[in-house]
């Protein structure tokens, strides 16, 4: 169903770390409880067996779930609605972010705009937009505007953040890749997010762009088909 | 005590290519009392450069790497003469079917998900490659 689809595209990211997470507690009391001099070997031995135990239900969520992000496996469930509306609507989520980030926004409309899409799918991919705009471009401007191209509506995400190496670039939306920089500024994000935004941008029959200048900042660019 | 059959990693140089800092400092401080020399890296330039100084019997490799994938890396050894004979077991976090499937068709000897072993364990998996 369409819960499911959504939640698979961002399960690697999450079950990474998780296990991450798990992985570093279970070695740590491990050491501890070899450690001749340990007290509290009890105690923590059951520390120990609640640690291995999470992580073996994660496995039995995965069993659940379909593993691969797989585009023969995601069904796009289609509606009619104002882009408009969802861009204020994700803005609005993100406040709380912007805030943190002390980010200065600037949002245009040029129009109003009907797309036919999977209106979940959509809001994920901008959600995933946005936040890396507002994430890596502390303290700055970012300039958020839709308008018309051709039979496409455009949306353009303009930011004055950390920016992306164009020796990187070739290799963004490949499943697990982080540019260096994002590496540098936020080590604990995972990769994914870009690929699957990539991978249900296409299967709308839209397109992204996106080009950036090191240190000075990015322009993501999204296309998608209006209603004829 | 040491079961000398599953503790073939003494005397051994092993490279642990590992994103995570936390991780790597308790896998390099087991592996060092077992016996073994450990030598760590991140970043791809690292991991080449240990490889041309100092003669590696095994290399445990994370797939999730800054500015670059494990997969990328193991190409990249495989198709060097000078490495492509050493043993190199995938150690991640991650395993869907796919990355299982393509870290051995790349050559890994393994492919372990590392939360689903205790530390002794990997180590046993280590030494059944090294034998």
């Amino acid at each position: 169903m369409k819960e499911d689809n959504i939640k698979n595209i961002f399960l690697t990211a999450n079950v990474h770390q998780l296990r991450t997470s798990l992985s570093g507690a279970r070695w740590a009391i491990e050491s501890v409880i070899k450690n001749s001099d340990c007290v509290n070997k009890d105690l923590l031995t059951e520390a120990l067996n609640k640690i291995v135990y999470s992580i073996e239900m994660i496995g039995e969520i995965l069993k659940f779930s379909e593993e691969d992000f797989n585009e023969d496996k995601i069904k796009l469930y289609k509606n009619k609605f104002y882009l408009n509306d969802l861009i204020k609507k994700i803005i609005s989520n993100l406040s709380f972010l912007a805030q943190e980030k002390e980010i200065s926004l600037d949002y245009e409309e040029k129009g109003l705009f009907e797309i036919n899409a999977d209106e979940k799918m959509i809001g994920i991919v901008l959600t995933n937009i946005f936040d890396n705009a507002f994430r890596y471009s502390p303290k700055s401007k970012v300039f958020i505007s839709i308008e018309k191209k051709d039979s496409f509506v455009k949306i353009i995400v303009k930011d004055n953040g950390i920016g992306i190496d164009p020796q990187e670039m070739e290799h963004i939306s490949q499943k697990f890749f982080r540019g260096k920089n994002a590496i540098d500024f936020d080590p604990k994000e995972s990769g994914v997010g870009l690929y699957a935004t990539k991978k249900i941008i296409e299967m709308h029959g839209g397109n992204i762009k996106i080009s950036s200048v090191l240190n000075k900042g990015t322009t993501v660019e999204v296309s998608l088909p209006l209603i004829h | 005590m040491d079961n000398l059959n599953n503790n073939l990693v003494s005397g051994k140089n092993i490279l642990i290519v590992e994103d995570d800092i936390f991780i790597n400092s308790l896998f390099a401080e087991k592996l060092f009392e077992k016996g073994a020399t450990v030598f760590s890296a991140k970043k791809e330039d690292d991991v080449f450069k240990m490889l041309k100084t100092e003669k590696i019997d095994i290399i445990s490799l994370d797939l999730l790497l800054p500015g670059t994938s494990g997969f990328e890396i193991l190409k990249k050894i495989k198709a060097d003469p000078s490495t492509k004979d050493i043993p190199v077991i995938i150690l991640s976090n991650l395993g869907q079917k796919s990355d299982v499937d393509m870290g051995l068709k790349l050559g890994a000897k393994k492919f372990l998900i590392k939360a689903l072993y205790s530390m002794d364990e990997l180590i046993e998996q280590f030494s059944e490659v090294l034998k």
